[in-house]
């Protein structure tokens, strides 16, 4: 099933993550053509979720890479951060939780009053695998997440320094 | 020289109001943390807090219920709360208002925001 089309959603999407970025984040991001990702699953790094209910609930959601995390992760702390950890989960969670607060401001009109949840960051764990005795080098296996959904996202790409990320939006009205 | 209590549940977001505010030039003794609205009624109950800052959407205990809480506590002294929240609309402000919150600051927010919501409460050097 396709998320509801909306006018102007894909516009509310690019200023809402926009406006966050250009206030909270210094790193300079160019939207892409929006589209709707029609397999069902979703494979990434790092993801955020947002739910939402109301007369409309969905999903707000903020996929990424791990280098892209540890980027916005930087530039919102103001420091280096080399390391995928809790704060960079933290920071990610936090982006989409402004991303989902901007854009539920933006859609007051159409979409009603929602209630946001927390939000949940799911991350692939970094294996690293190594024979017992040590003989053998150690191999690291970066495993990523995936996201199995019936519904469509509407998927809006963004680039940074040649990196990318999407945000992602499932909407359905409630009956 | 003032105790701000700062409640998120996001450290990442504690860390950059903080920083923001250090870096502002307001006076501030101490920050004490909290991650949701029970955690901070246990802090307002320990120490002696000057200023609130309090995100609306949290676990446990939300922003606007750990509002309408320590207005009930009946303190000798009122502790003013800004929010600082992704909720932006009128009615959510209102609401704020209504429960006790002296002051409001959408997420996301400029230093020179967060300078001149909390210039009421606090010195700048």
């Amino acid at each position: 099933m396709e998320t509801t089309i909306y006018e102007n959603i894909t516009e509310d999407i690019v200023n809402s993550t926009k406006e966050i970025f250009s206030t909270m984040i210094p790193m300079e991001i160019k939207a892409e053509d929006s589209f709707y990702q029609k397999e069902a699953m979703i494979s990434t790094d790092v993801m955020s979720l947002v739910s939402f209910t109301g007369e409309h609930s969905g999903i707000v959601a903020f996929f990424c890479s791990k280098k892209i995390a540890l980027k916005v992760t930087s530039s919102m702390l103001g420091m280096e951060v080399d390391e995928f950890d809790q704060d960079s989960k933290d920071a990610i969670g936090e982006v989409t939780n402004m991303i989902a607060g901007a854009l539920k401001n933006k859609v007051l009109d159409t979409f009603g009053a929602m209630h946001l949840s927390v939000p949940i960051v799911i991350a692939g764990a970094d294996l690293t695998i190594s024979s017992a005795s040590g003989e053998h080098e150690a191999m690291k296996i970066n495993s990523s997440v995936t996201c199995n959904s019936q519904n469509s996202w509407l998927m809006v790409p963004f680039s940074s320094d040649g990196q990318k990320f999407n945000v992602g939006l499932i909407v359905k009205k409630n009956d | 020289m003032p105790k701000v209590l700062v409640v998120d549940d996001s450290a990442v977001m504690r860390k950059i109001i903080k920083k923001n505010i250090a870096e502002s030039g307001m006076t501030v003794d101490e920050f004490v943390d909290a991650g949701d609205g029970k955690q901070a009624l246990e802090a307002v109950s320990k120490n002696e807090i000057d200023l609130i800052l309090c995100d609306w959407n949290m676990p446990n205990m939300s922003g606007i219920e750990f509002v309408k809480a320590l207005s009930s506590l009946g303190l000798p002294k009122k502790i003013p709360v800004v929010m600082v929240t992704t909720e932006g609309s009128d009615a959510k402000m209102a609401e704020a208002k209504a429960s006790g919150a002296a002051g409001y600051l959408t997420k996301p927010f400029t230093p020179d925001q967060l300078r001149d919501t909390l210039g009421n409460y606090l010195l700048v050097k």
